[in-house]
């Protein structure tokens, strides 16, 4: 058997017949010329010759070569009237023509119109099949119209053409979703599932076309599918109503079953005592409770994705359907993961993670089997056993999974799993630890078998927690872990990342080992036993201690001085400054020295709530689906960045803090003229930020420029970083929604580029794929979900000339880019903003009142500091600004605007007002009076305030 | 979404070869070469489908594989589709190779580049699957094979 092409097939049996790559690539090269020349020659080629060698072309593609030639010639054959050519044509352009680089397809959108508007099935089957494959632009504006009726209308077309539209339409509309308008199809999408004898083929585009379009759309506007899914469903599974070919390993319909569920996960549960609430309940009974493992795999896959699908609906629901059968589906997934089959183990796992939950602590009676799967030869496995363990550690099981966990990492764990697992102990035993000492015992052991997978945060986290938080820190605990790392560190080999802690802790606490009858020398021979053999890191590490010891014990400081000396020639220019300096403390007199070293304070409570580790594992993209995805690992996601947020609240607006500005702004002779306007007592009251705690700082908006920068509307910007990258980028934002689109370039070609977006509180990003290439390029969609907004930091990483390099800068996105001006009369104005500063105990508003430095020049009058603030306020902080009295006569500034968000669990937009003031005083004009009202969070006040600071200081 | 579909011999060759998105080519082909890679990893004894955390394709991507006779089919999946019926569509995809070349072997996918993509142009369209009826599938494509003998 062969195709009835002589030519292709002696092409292709040539090729079978190469013994080498070599060979291979002689012979393409060959045909590839002999093609080109039959293609350039003037004489013209009859239509079978050009099928012949287009699918050659084609084979050739497959085989893996680049064809960078006939584009025109596969996409002219589709203009051919006879079928075997138009049929090759079609195939070929929609593999080989890319719009990229050809601009061929409004040349032949003419005839694949006449084609789809035919009455010929298999052309119109062809031409959607084409233009599904790659949705050009070109074909997309031509020919959506056309598409759209084909699948939504009934109308002459078979189901046959139908489904195949249906798969054309969402690939058009995923590609240019400005162009469609799916309300429109809200009813048409609805009927499909109407029709009295459906073809399953057809019902099978059209769940997929509606969870496609449910994916990049409210899905609410199709809330009136779900009675009708139900029934299809009921149909099929219930009362087995469906063509016979459709059955595979006798389970009817299984992929449009699978379809269904997953489209039904989209809507609201089906009110109870409904018919379609008692149909989804029989149908998912069944299907959970009926399903039996059987010896055919096929039977088994088929009838599993089926389950799978119905226990995540279930769980989807958090219960409101299909509740009672809770424990069956727990019975289920504690045999599936305990059985050969590896895809089951696998699934079965990552169902449980979903599944927490709903299950609560019922879980726990499948540790053990969770445990072996930690040990499963297949790592996607092992990884899921890791998640599902982390998930379901409780008080009650936690010690036992460290436990296990820490006795995987010291023998069996493999490089791909260790980063992961050693994160995941290091928060789980500081999050279930009731006792610090098995804490310290935890940690060891943990950089014992796995040292080099403990990163920075890690061991600076441990440290913090020996070190304490608040007041003072725990003795008991500081004894016990510098007895404990004094012993460690005796052994003749040690982590290196055991030495800096060692070197941290025994200096820190020598005190209380010295209590211990442990000699000040001993300690000191310890450390200096594992000096020579350092990297530079721990030798810096080990300097401090050194320093710290000899300014405690005297008796050291000689062999401190000498050590120091050395290492001010040290080739490390670190440990050569380290030593320079420490070299010239150590000969001042103790006095000094005492005062330069002393004790390491305890944390303030922030750090302790601030914990970066947790932060780590939940610094996550989450998409728009994620969102609503009501798994737990999403809730403890939510809460960790909430957590995270309040923490830093805490620390901005600290009661000492906010007395200390109180009894400023009460002290300040320029209060009088502003009697009854500023906030003086009651909640809510904001401290302006400090250049200290200014978190526009890192990396740093360090010039006027990108000020400007973060106070434009649209930003077309060139980050330079001098010899090796250039990024150019451009962000649009409007209401709450934005998008930023960047263009990297180098001097050498970059490869393998990925970004990360950091620090994105307040905002949640969704970063397409990277387009690889000469230029990259990538796209994020950015969301605003809560005023709390810090700037973000973008993180490059390219290869180039390769190296693996790094680069970071700051995204313009800030708090002032959600905001859209409100026009509002003065009176209605001052009364909100009057209402606000003396409602003393209102919790929705917050009020930030201060009085800043006016930096102008002293022969500038007012007036013109002023229509400058105005300028500000309208343009770079999107408020609707006004003078007052009027722009002759200007004593103050007005503005008003709303900060539009859109949390995450909610399902509207939020706005939040924001009211601004900002106006000269009667007695002097070295201070502007600057007042804030907004809604939401203090954050917003701050922010705009450390804008307005930014800009006018 | 199905975003690839591969069909590769166990030597790392490929004979079926689609990408339902757009992809450049030389992307494509180091996309190509790291899931021919993977197939090493296949064993009996592993799971037939991963999360693509390595970001070969996208990270948020699933990655399907099942192998038959001397065949590696490897479909690369957005979270939208269940891995297991995917696994399901390559076993549909193989019985109807089976119906159509009675007792499909390689090469038969090698010598009929023009009836095993037609084949796949009626289950996949577009990335999403319209069909998994076999009979409605061979119908439509002797439909197509006496057009072409017609004209």
């Amino acid at each position: 058997m062969s195709t009835n092409m002589r030519g292709l097939n002696t092409f292709i049996t040539d090729i079978r017949h190469c013994s080498n790559k070599e060979q291979e690539e002689k012979r393409v090269e060959k045909e590839l010329q002999k093609i080109r020349g039959k293609f350039t020659s003037q004489k013209g080629l009859a239509g079978y010759q050009k099928k012949k060698y287009v699918w050659k072309l084609l084979y050739i593609y497959i085989l893996g070569y680049e064809v960078d030639f006939g584009q025109q010639e596969c996409a002219f054959l589709i203009n051919s009237s006879k079928f075997s050519e138009k049929y090759t044509g079609y195939v070929a352009t929609s593999i080989l023509v890319s719009e990229k680089t050809h601009d061929l397809f409004t040349q032949v959108a003419s005839s694949i119109r006449n084609d789809l508007q035919s009455v010929n099935e298999i052309n119109q089957s062809l031409a959607l099949t084409m233009v599904g494959t790659q949705a050009p632009q070109e074909l997309v504006n031509a020919l959506h119209q056309d598409v759209q009726k084909l699948a939504l209308t009934e109308s002459r077309s078979t189901f046959h053409v139908r489904k195949k539209a249906c798969a054309c339409l969402l690939r058009m509309y995923r590609k240019y979703q400005d162009k469609f308008q799916p309300s429109q199809w809200a009813q048409g999408i609805s009927q499909m599932f109407e029709s009295r004898h459906p073809s399953l083929g057809f019902m099978t585009a059209a769940t997929s076309l509606l969870v496609g379009t449910c994916q990049l759309n409210n899905p609410s506007i199709f809330e009136d599918c779900t009675p009708k899914l139900i029934k299809l469903l009921h149909k099929i599974a219930i009362q087995k109503d469906s063509p016979g070919d459709y059955n595979y390993y006798a389970t009817p319909a299984p992929w449009l079953q699978v379809k269904i569920l997953k489209a039904l996960s989209f809507f609201s549960p089906p009110p109870p005592s409904t018919d379609s609430h008692r149909q989804l309940t029989e149908c998912l009974t069944k299907i959970i409770k009926k399903t039996e493992v059987t010896k055919s795999i096929n039977k088994n896959n088929v009838d599993h994705g089926i389950l799978f699908e119905a226990a995540n609906l279930v769980i989807t629901y958090n219960g409101a359907v299909g509740m009672e059968l809770k424990n069956d589906i727990l019975k289920l997934l504690g045999i599936f993961i305990s059985v050969k089959e590896p895809n089951l183990r696998y699934l079965g796992l990552e169902t449980m993670c979903k599944f927490v939950k709903l299950a609560g602590d019922s879980l726990e009676d499948h540790l053990n089997t969770i445990f072996k799967s930690l040990r499963d030869n297949d790592i996607s496995i092992r990884k899921r056993a890791l998640d599902l363990l982390y998930l379901i550690s409780s008080p009650n099981t936690s010690q036992r999974i460290v436990e296990e966990l820490l006795s995987y990492a010291e023998n069996g764990a493999d490089l791909q799993i260790k980063d992961d697992l050693v994160l995941k102990i290091a928060i789980l035993s500081e999050k279930f630890a009731d006792n610090l000492y098995w804490y310290i015992d935890v940690v060891v052991r943990m950089i014992n078998s796995s040292g080099d997978f403990v990163t920075e945060d890690i061991w600076f986290r441990i440290i913090q927690i020996i070190v304490g938080f608040q007041k003072e820190g725990n003795q008991e605990l500081q004894k016990y872990a510098a007895t404990k790392l004094f012993s460690q560190l005796s052994m003749p080999h040690v982590h290196e990342t055991l030495i800096c802690i060692g070197a941290f802790i025994i200096s820190e606490y020598s005190q209380m080992l010295v209590e211990q009858n442990k000699e000040p020398q001993k300690l000191f021979d310890i450390l200096n036993k594992h000096y020579t053999f350092s990297t530079e890191r721990s030798r810096q590490m080990l300097l401090n201690a050194f320093v710290k010891l000899a300014c405690k014990y005297p008796e050291l400081r000689d062999q401190a001085i000498m050590i120091c000396q050395i290492a001010g020639e040290h080739f490390d220019p670190d440990i050569q400054q380290r030593g320079i300096e420490y070299f010239s403390l150590l000969m001042e007199d103790d006095k000094l020295l005492n005062q330069i070293v002393v004790k390491m304070p305890p944390y303030s409570e922030l750090v302790q709530q601030n914990n970066p580790l947790t932060k780590r594992i939940y610094v996550m993209v989450l998409n728009p689906k994620e969102q609503k995805d009501p798994t737990l690992l999403n809730q403890a996601r939510i809460q960790a960045s909430q957590e995270i947020a309040m923490a830093e609240q805490r620390l901005q607006s600290k009661p000492e803090q906010l007395q200390k500005h109180l009894s400023w702004l009460k002290a300040c002779p320029y209060l009088n003229q502003f009697q009854g306007q500023i906030a003086l007592e009651g909640v809510n009251i904001m401290v302006p930020p400090s250049p200290e705690d200014n978190n526009l700082k890192s990396p740093s908006i360090s010039n006027v420029n990108e000020i400007k920068v973060l106070l434009t509307s649209q930003i077309g910007k060139v980050v330079d970083k001098p010899g090796d990258l250039v990024v150019q980028y451009k962000s649009e934002i409007s209401g709450h929604l934005g998008k930023v689109s960047f263009q990297f370039e180098g001097a050498s070609p970059i490869q393998n580029l990925s970004i990360l977006v950091s620090q994105t509180n307040g905002m949640l990003f969704n970063i397409l794929p990277v387009k690889q290439g000469d230029f990259p390029q990538v796209m994020m969609q950015v969301l605003s979900c809560d005023g709390n907004m810090t700037l973000p930091i973008a993180s490059v990483f390219y290869e180039q000339n390769g190296q693996q390099k790094k680069h970071e800068f700051n995204l313009p996105i800030y708090t002032n880019k959600f905001v859209q001006p409100v026009d509002m009369p003065y009176d209605k104005f001052t009364k909100f903003f009057d209402d606000f500063t003396n409602n003393l105990s209102n919790q929705n508003y917050f009020k930030l009142d201060s009085f800043i430095r006016n930096t102008a020049p002293s022969n500038i009058p007012m007036s013109e500091v002023l229509k400058k603030a105005g300028g500000l306020l309208s343009v770079g902080l999107n408020l609707k600004a006004q003078p007052f009295p009027s722009l002759e006569n200007l004593q103050m500034i007005w503005a008003c605007g709303q900060l539009m968000i859109k949390p995450p669990e909610q399902s509207n937009i939020l706005n939040l007002p924001i009211m601004v003031i900002i106006s000269s005083l009667d007695q002097t004009n070295e201070f502007l009076r600057v007042g804030i009202r907004c809604g939401g969070s203090g954050e917003i006040a701050k922010n705009y305030m450390k804008l307005i600071m930014l800009y006018l200081g | 979404m199905i975003k690839v579909f591969l069909i590769v011999n166990s030597s790392g060759k490929i004979r079926i070869r689609r990408f339902y998105d757009e992809v450049e080519f030389a992307r494509q082909q180091q996309i190509e070469q790291k899931l021919v890679q993977l197939t090493s990893k296949l064993s009996p004894n592993s799971c037939n489908f991963f999360k693509d955390l390595d970001g070969i394709y996208d990270k948020k991507c699933k990655i399907v594989m099942r192998f038959f006779g001397t065949l590696y089919f490897i479909a690369v999946i957005d979270e939208d589709e269940s891995e297991l019926g995917v696994l399901d569509l390559i076993q549909n995809i193989v019985d109807l190779m089976d119906k159509i070349f009675e007792n499909a072997c390689e090469l038969d996918v090698l010598y009929h580049p023009d009836k095993m993509n037609a084949l796949i142009d009626e289950i996949i369209v577009a990335g999403i699957v319209v069909e998994t009826n076999i009979m409605d599938i061979q119908e439509a494509l002797k439909q197509q094979e006496t057009q072409i003998k017609n004209k």
